[in-house]
């Protein structure tokens, strides 16, 4: 079997993307997306001037997850807002449990 | 008819020495695709990916191009792999900082000595105090895993105080001379 060698882009903050690219890698509209920017789901990376839409390439898995969402369960945006909002509200508490049993085991 | 390829997404483990040393790792994936009779096969593809130092667990990343053909002229699809951290025998991962358990015989717990600990690094020796306690954490600056800047988290080691289970006659008459002597008592309250 070949074996291609690669370079992956990593969905990181070591990357940067634009609104366009995030529309294209989702699926989602632009329109969607400057949606998801207001109600504070997707956030424009700090380092980056003001009004400027310019976001860490980890948002990526964001929008995707969002696209989903709005094709599988027909979201509309603020309940679009809300589920990835919890979503990521659940990671944040699998990372904080994980932490907590490597210390309590 | 001109139609974009499907984007896939696919999950691999990566070990913690891996992500502690950086790594080339192969992902294996079966991608659907299409023969000229419109019927779907799903094809093995390899692909060879450098892992960073300082890997994190849930890391996803993206190889354009790379998932389900595009038809008439479309564009490929894209693979998504996301990575996460094998469960290790010896290390439990709190970000970048490592536990493990450091078992600890009861005298070398009442004595103090030196003992020798693994880390991703390799041993290291670390000098035990006297009257040392179980579930007591010693720290070891900077063998946890790299962090995305470069800096290293810390490693714990938790005591566990082990007892044998079974004692030899001269063991057993030298823990009941300790018994009679000693005025130690672990349930009386402080």
């Amino acid at each position: 079997m070949r074996i291609h060698a690669e370079d992956p882009v990593w969905l990181n903050e070591s990357a940067l993307c634009s609104l366009e690219e995030l529309a294209e890698l989702s699926g989602l509209s632009q329109d969607e997306l400057a949606m998801l920017v207001e109600n504070g789901v997707l956030q424009p990376a700090p380092e980056e001037p003001a009004g400027a839409r310019v976001f860490y390439a980890s948002c990526v898995v964001q929008v995707r997850t969002a696209r989903r969402l709005r094709d599988d369960f027909e979201l509309d945006a603020a309940g679009l807002a809300v589920a990835v909002n919890l979503l990521g509200r659940i990671r944040e508490l699998e990372l904080e449990l994980q932490a907590l049993s490597a210390r309590h085991p | 008819m001109k139609r974009a390829g499907q984007d896939y997404e696919t999950r691999t483990e990566v070990s913690l020495e891996q992500a502690y040393e950086g790594a080339e790792i192969d992902v294996s994936v079966a991608i659907p695709e299409y023969d000229p009779q419109g019927l779907q096969h799903r094809v093995p593809h390899t692909f060879r990916v450098r892992v960073p130092k300082g890997l994190q667990d849930g890391q996803r990343l993206r190889l354009a191009g790379k998932g389900g053909r595009g038809i008439g002229g479309g564009k490929n699809g894209d693979l998504y792999i996301m990575m996460t951290l094998k469960p290790h025998p010896l290390y439990r991962v709190s970000g970048k900082d490592l536990y493990s358990d450091l078992p600890l015989a009861p005298w070398e717990a009442v004595l103090g000595g030196a003992v020798q600990v693994p880390t991703l690094g390799g041993t290291v020796e670390l000098k035990i105090p006297a009257a040392t306690t179980a579930a007591r954490r010693f720290r070891l600056a900077r063998r946890g895993l790299p962090g995305p800047d470069g800096e290293h988290g810390d490693l714990y080691a938790v005591v566990r105080i082990e007892v044998p289970k079974t004692v030899d006659a001269e063991e057993r008459r030298l823990f009941e001379q300790l018994a009679a002597h000693s005025h130690f008592n672990p349930r009386r309250r402080h």
